[in-house]
Formats: C-alpha cells, structure tokens, sequence
C-alpha cells in the first residue's frame, strides 16, 4: 500500500481493526499510535478475548504515559510530547525489541497532526494510526492519506446489512472532491430558503436536515459539500433518497479506502460463512477485500 | 497590591504582555512581586539594562535562547521525587532538562559574558548518570545491570517464537514473553530507584537553574516589553522623579479612542497632594504613578523619559474604584477600615501611598478636616504618600502640590469669543499634565468654564 500515514477504521467494535493493523505493523520505519485509547485486553462489553498489537523493533510508538507499564516492548522514551490525556501525557518511545503495545494518542485532530509531526521529525516514513470508528467525529481525512476499513459479523447478524452499510460508507469516502473552495458555513436551511442550490457547511449534515433538503421540490439541482466524510451523520437510506431524487453531495477532502477486511467472526455467538461474505463484500467495491484472519 | 488592584492600575496589562518560553518562567510570571532588598533589585535591573542593550542592538539576539527555553518544561514536581520512585518518563524529563541547561548556560556565556547573580550550574554529571545508553531519549540499556540483559534476552527468544507460531501454542510463548516483560519491568524499577538516588546530590543544583532559567526567560520578556512599549530602566536613588511617566494600559485605551496621553512629571517628597476638578485626569496620575512605582519596585522597565526611585518596601493603592464592596461598608465606610491598614504598613517601612479623593464621599466641611489630619499623620511615617483631593485649602501641610493643567489656552480663547465646543471632542480641550503649584493657592475652578464650553442652557447658566 502507498501512503505516508494511514488511519484504521472500524464499521463497529470487533470488526477485526486490531488484526489487521497487526498484519501492517512489519515494516522498516514505522510509528503507530491511536485515536484516543481503544483497545482492552477484553472488550469491556462483551468479555471477548481482544488481539494485542505487536510490534516490531524500531518501530515508533505514541501512547499515554500510564500505558508504558502496560507494554512488554523494551522502550527508549523519545519525545514527551506536552499533549495531555486522561490516562497521561502522550509519550512517544521508539521499541528496542518486538512485543506488544498498549495504545492510547490524542483524541483531537489538530494533537494527532502535531503527534504526526514529530513521527516524522523523527525519522518515521509512515504513520499508522489505530481507532476511528468510520462515524466518530474525529476526521481521519485531516489526519491521514489512506485508511484500511474493517468491517464483520459483529456490526450485525445479517450479512447483507453488513455488506450494504459498509458499501455505504465506502460510497461515502469515495463521494467526488469538490473543485472549487466553497464559502464560509452558513445554516444549510436557510441557505435553501433563499433559493441556493450549492451548499456547503463545516458542521455536520444531520439526518433530519438531509431529510428536508431530500423533500424539496428543487432538490435535483442541490449540490451539498462537507469537510469530509466523517461530517456525514444522515442514514443510508436518507443518503440514497436524496441521491435518487438528483441531489449531489461532495467533499472537501477525503482519505482513500485502500483496503477493506473482513471479519466473519462476531463477538456475539454468530459468524458469517468466511468465503460468501469476502466474496459478496468484494463484489462492491473495487477496494481489495482481505481476511485478516487469513492473511495471519 | 492585590490582584483587583494590579489590574486596574494596569500591571496586570503589562503583565499580559509577556509571554515566557519556559515552563519555569511561565510559573514565575504569576509570581512576580517586589524585590526584598535594593541589592537584588539593583541587580534585576543591571541585568535588564543589558538585555535590552543587546535586544536593540541584534532583535533576534534572543531567538537561540528562545529556542532552548521553549523545550524546558516545568519539572518542579519530579526535582522533589527525586531520591523516590521516579518513572521512566521522569527520568527523561531530567536528562533532557540536564542537557538544555548546559545548552542553554553555552548560548548564554555567548552572548553575555557577565550577568549579575545568575549562574546555569553544569549539569554534566547527572546527564552522564542518565546517559549511560548513550542516547538521544531515556533507555535502560543492558549496561545498567546483567540481570536486567538477561531477562531481556529470554524476553526476545518467547517473542520471536509467539510471532513464528499459531493457536495453543503462541498464547503459551505469549504469556512467558509477558512473564519476562514482568520480571524486566521489576529489575527497571529497582534500576531507576538507583538512578534516582544517584541524582539526590544534584537536587539542589537543578532547582538552582530552574530559578536562573526562570530569570533568563523573564528578563528576555521584559527587554522585549521595554522596546516594545518605550519603556525604560529606571534608577534606583535617593529621590522620586518621573518625567513624563506613562500608562501604557491607559494609553491604549486613549489611543483606540483616537486620543492622547498627557505624561506625568513629579517628584514626590514626604506628601503630595494632586488637585484638580472632577474629571480633571488626577486619578489616571495616581494610577500611572502607582504603576510606575510597582513595576520598578518588581524589576520591571518603567514608562516614562526619566525615572528614579528610591528603593520602596511596597506601593499600595487607595482608590474608590478599587474599594470591594464585599464589607457591605459604604465607600467612605470602606475607606475608613483600609485606611488604618495601610496607615500601619506606611509607618512600619518605607513604601509609596497613592490615595485617590479620601473622604470625598462624605461632606465637604469633615471631608475636608479628616484629609488634612491623614495628610498630617503621613507626614510622619518615613513612606512617601501621593493623595488627590478637590477639597481646597487642605494643602498647607503638604510637602509640594501639583495641578492638573486643565483647560488649554485655546479652551479658554474660544469661552472668551462664546463659540461652542464639540462636546465629543472635551478631551481635545483639557491638558491632563501637571503643574507644580503654590500650595495655599486655591483650586482653579474650571466646571462652570467646561458647562460654557459644552453649550449649557442659557437659562441655566444665567441663574448661575
């Protein structure tokens, strides 16, 4: 995969994101950290068995001070990087053996930008970064260049459902990039009200205004854009009605979808038939679809 | 001064200016307070006059300095762990520290080859202690003990074999590699416990930089404030000049306003009385007097052409917009209680008193009376008071008294060919300088010349 930093993100918990960031973290130069701290042993809800991630020596590490304890790499601390969080100040230390690593980063945009910063300072040629989930508000776009999406059987007992909401969010990083820069938010509404047709807001588009704008007469000639993906918070459902009725939306910026995996194994008692759901996912998306749990 | 008080004088302005790159001297800004003996002050100020020299003769004479302060956190909490359990952040943080004061003391002896009681104490020993790994960040390497590289080798072999294997078999290498990862944990602990303790005679040392750091990084701030806002060193003597003293607080205001500040000169001796009408300008003297005062009295540049001080103990104010009305007293209530307080502190040492209009909120005829004993019972404390009053004939016993100027000349040419001022623009027409004045001579008095000038009533002036 080509990239500079790349953001994991998950449909839902146990969707398999820690698996697959552990099939990526064998490479020369590279640093990790999180969005915030996600990753327990044991899920806290459910009681499942989580992977750990394990590193490689050289690798780079970001994580919160009172984690360090919690890691079995042998470690030579780096930068203590001023950013706070509630489990401490943001430590980076660069790993003097392989083992495993507890993370927890910033969880604000601009704190992950800095962390990248110094990531790079320090002679890291890529950055992974380990936590969104695909509708949490931090933007990955602003963060990164590239993300791996993984979804599974834990998002929901149907497969189709899985399948049709997870190609949903990749329709959505996939949406088309705005050409020219948009001016300054305004209430979406109001906009309308006033007769324009191209929107843009720096907020979110909520599901009940998406809603309204759907139910417009004019709505065809209605071109939305928002930051980047993270900013839409409507339904798939809203989404798509207001596609058919020839509404358009677009992005500001985006992060390329380099890769989907899949996880057939839920958290809940079901699992999914391992070949039809890579298969039917793949038929999608033009994305290359891994099982991780293969792949390992 | 308490904290309502720097403000409204304007130190907390002036204050609000300076922005430390370090961690210490970001503490010590809150700090910041009078010099306890003239000696020390003196010495803030050589200091300062040679941080300025050298800010006006390079303006980026500081950036190198700058650039190290920037990355010197305040660690005051780990210097009193260490000799405990410090951990491995910690231990970091101390050798980063002993690195960027031997960095800092390197550019510091550059540019200035003497500076008066600020010695960067050499940190090479501790950072040798805790460079032992010889690298850039903070590791245990093996070195430190055979224990701690055999538990790592161990640790190294389950981990290579968890990632060769799959199922029952990785977790079982799994949990030995965390079982060493425990035991490796242990033996740094007790490493650092070690280290910690080998740093306890580098203690006081490192706190003794932390109070130069703080120093260097404020007199830079203050050197940048001192150009910035045309300040300058005051001196510190026998008497008290100011020649044409400043606010810069006030004067931005005025500034925004599309006005302009009227400097201060005066010299005060035993008592001085300001006089002058309502709205005559005394309370912004006392105010830039009082400021003026405090911030040499702090080690800090002052606002004015020309200044010398005496060495003060303190600078206390007496204002009614100062007054807190939390006593529930009435603001001559409130006056009177403080009043005592401050009379106690004037006698005991020698400091400055400014009081603004004491006893105006009673009637005139006591008011008067209960001002000139004050003026009276200040003449005998060994403080120097500055006090403002419109009462007339309660300067008799002052040392000098000094007037506003009042109404300009052109003022008072247009009264005389009756044509009407711009009531916006009043300002334009009232010189707020001072004026030293013949002390029995009575209070000019320019309120009915301003109501000619606003346009009063006729109806009302002539009933005059």
């Amino acid at each position: 995969m080509d990239y500079k930093t790349l953001v994991m993100i998950g449909m839902c918990k146990n969707a398999g994101k820690t698996t697959a960031l552990n099939l990526l973290l064998d490479q020369e130069g590279l640093a990790v950290t999180s969005v915030g701290k996600d990753g327990e042993t044991v899920d806290a809800v459910t009681k499942t068995p989580k992977p750990q991630i394990f590193v490689k020596k050289g690798t780079l590490v970001a994580t919160a001070s009172s984690l360090l304890s919690a890691c079995s790499v042998t470690r030579e601390i780096l930068v203590a990087t001023a950013i706070s969080s509630p489990l401490g100040e943001i430590v980076v230390f660069k790993c003097m053996d392989d083992g495993f690593v507890e993370l927890a980063g910033p969880s604000i945009t601009s704190q992950l930008v800095a962390l990248k910063k110094i990531f790079f300072g320090l002679g890291a040629k890529k950055v992974i970064i380990d936590g969104a989930l695909s509708r949490k508000s931090i933007s990955s776009a602003k963060i990164a260049n590239a993300a791996v999406l993984s979804t599974g059987a834990s998002y929901d007992k149907n497969m189709h459902t899985v399948i049709d909401d997870t190609a949903f969010i990749l329709d959505l990083y996939s949406l088309p990039i705005s050409k020219n820069s948009p001016r300054k938010s305004e209430d979406l509404l109001e906009s309308v009200a006033k007769g324009k047709n191209e929107l843009y807001t720096s907020g979110a588009l909520s599901e009940g205004v998406l809603k309204k704008i759907s139910s417009l007469k004019q709505v065809n000639q209605i071109i939305i854009t928002v930051d980047d993906p993270s900013k839409i918070l409507a339904s798939r459902e809203t989404v798509s009605t207001f596609i058919k009725r020839g509404g358009s939306l677009q992005l500001l910026k985006s992060v390329k979808i380099a890769a989907v995996t899949v996880n057939p194994y839920s958290a809940y008692g079901w699992n999914f038939d391992k070949d039809a759901f890579k298969k039917e996912m793949q038929l999608r998306t033009s994305v290359p679809v891994i099982n991780a749990w293969e792949e390992l | 001064m308490n904290f309502e008080q720097k403000k409204n004088v304007g130190f907390r302005y002036v204050l609000d200016k300076l922005s430390p790159k370090s961690g210490f001297g970001a503490k010590a800004l809150r700090y910041v307070s009078p010099y306890s003996t003239k000696e020390k002050l003196n010495e803030e100020l050589k200091n300062l006059d040679i941080f300025v020299d050298a800010i006006k003769s390079n303006p980026n004479a500081f950036d190198g300095i700058n650039a190290i302060l920037s990355h010197i956190k305040d660690i005051d909490g780990t210097f009193d762990r260490i000799g405990l359990d410090v951990s491995e952040v910690e231990l970091f943080e101390l050798k980063s520290y002993c690195s960027l004061c031997n960095a800092l003391a390197r550019e510091i002896t550059a540019i200035f080859p003497t500076l008066c009681g600020i010695e960067i104490l050499n940190l090479d020993k501790p950072f040798e202690i805790l460079n032992l790994s010889n690298t850039s960040g903070f590791f245990l390497s093996d070195e430190h003990s055979q224990k701690l590289a055999d538990i790592r080798k161990e640790k190294r072999f389950f981990a290579q074999k968890l990632s060769l294997s799959q199922g029952e078999e990785r977790e079982k290498f799994r949990l030995l590699h965390l079982e060493l990862s425990a035991r490796e944990e242990e033996e740094e602990f007790r490493l650092r416990r070690q280290l910690s303790e080998q740093l306890l005679p580098f203690v006081k040392s490192m706190k003794h930089n932390a109070r130069a750091v703080a120093r260097i990084d404020l007199l830079i701030q203050k050197s940048i404030l001192c150009c910035e806002e045309n300040g300058i060193i005051p001196t510190i003597g026998s008497r008290f000049e100011l020649e044409e003293a400043f606010n810069p607080h006030i004067a931005s205001i005025l500034k925004e306003k599309g006005k302009r500040f009227y400097g201060i000169t005066l010299s005060l001796d035993g008592v001085t009385v300001i006089t002058g009408a309502n709205m005559g300008g005394k309370t912004v003297a006392l105010k830039t007097v009082a400021l003026n005062a405090y911030c040499a009295i702090c080690g800090f540049p002052v606002f004015a052409k020309r200044a010398t001080l005496p060495f003060l103990d303190f600078v206390e104010i007496l204002s009614e917009d100062l007054q807190s009305s939390e006593r529930g007293l009435s603001s001559f209530g409130g006056e009177v209680i403080k009043i005592n307080e401050l009379f106690a502190k004037a006698k005991k040492s020698k400091g400055l008193l400014l009081i603004d209009e004491f006893a105006s909120g009673t009637n005139y005829e006591e008011g008067a009376k209960i001002f000139s004993a004050l003026l009276q019972a200040l003449k005998k404390t060994p403080s120097l008071s500055l006090l403002t009053t419109h009462f007339d004939g309660v300067c008799k016993d002052a040392t000098a008294r000094y007037q506003i100027i009042g109404l300009t000349a052109e003022a008072k040419s247009r009264l005389k060919n009756q044509s009407v001022v711009d009531k916006k623009n009043i300002a334009e027409y009232m010189n707020y300088g001072l004026i030293k004045t013949d002390k029995l001579s009575e209070i000019p008095k320019d309120a009915i010349d301003i109501c000619l000038i606003l346009g009063m009533s006729k109806e009302i002036i002539s009933l005059l």
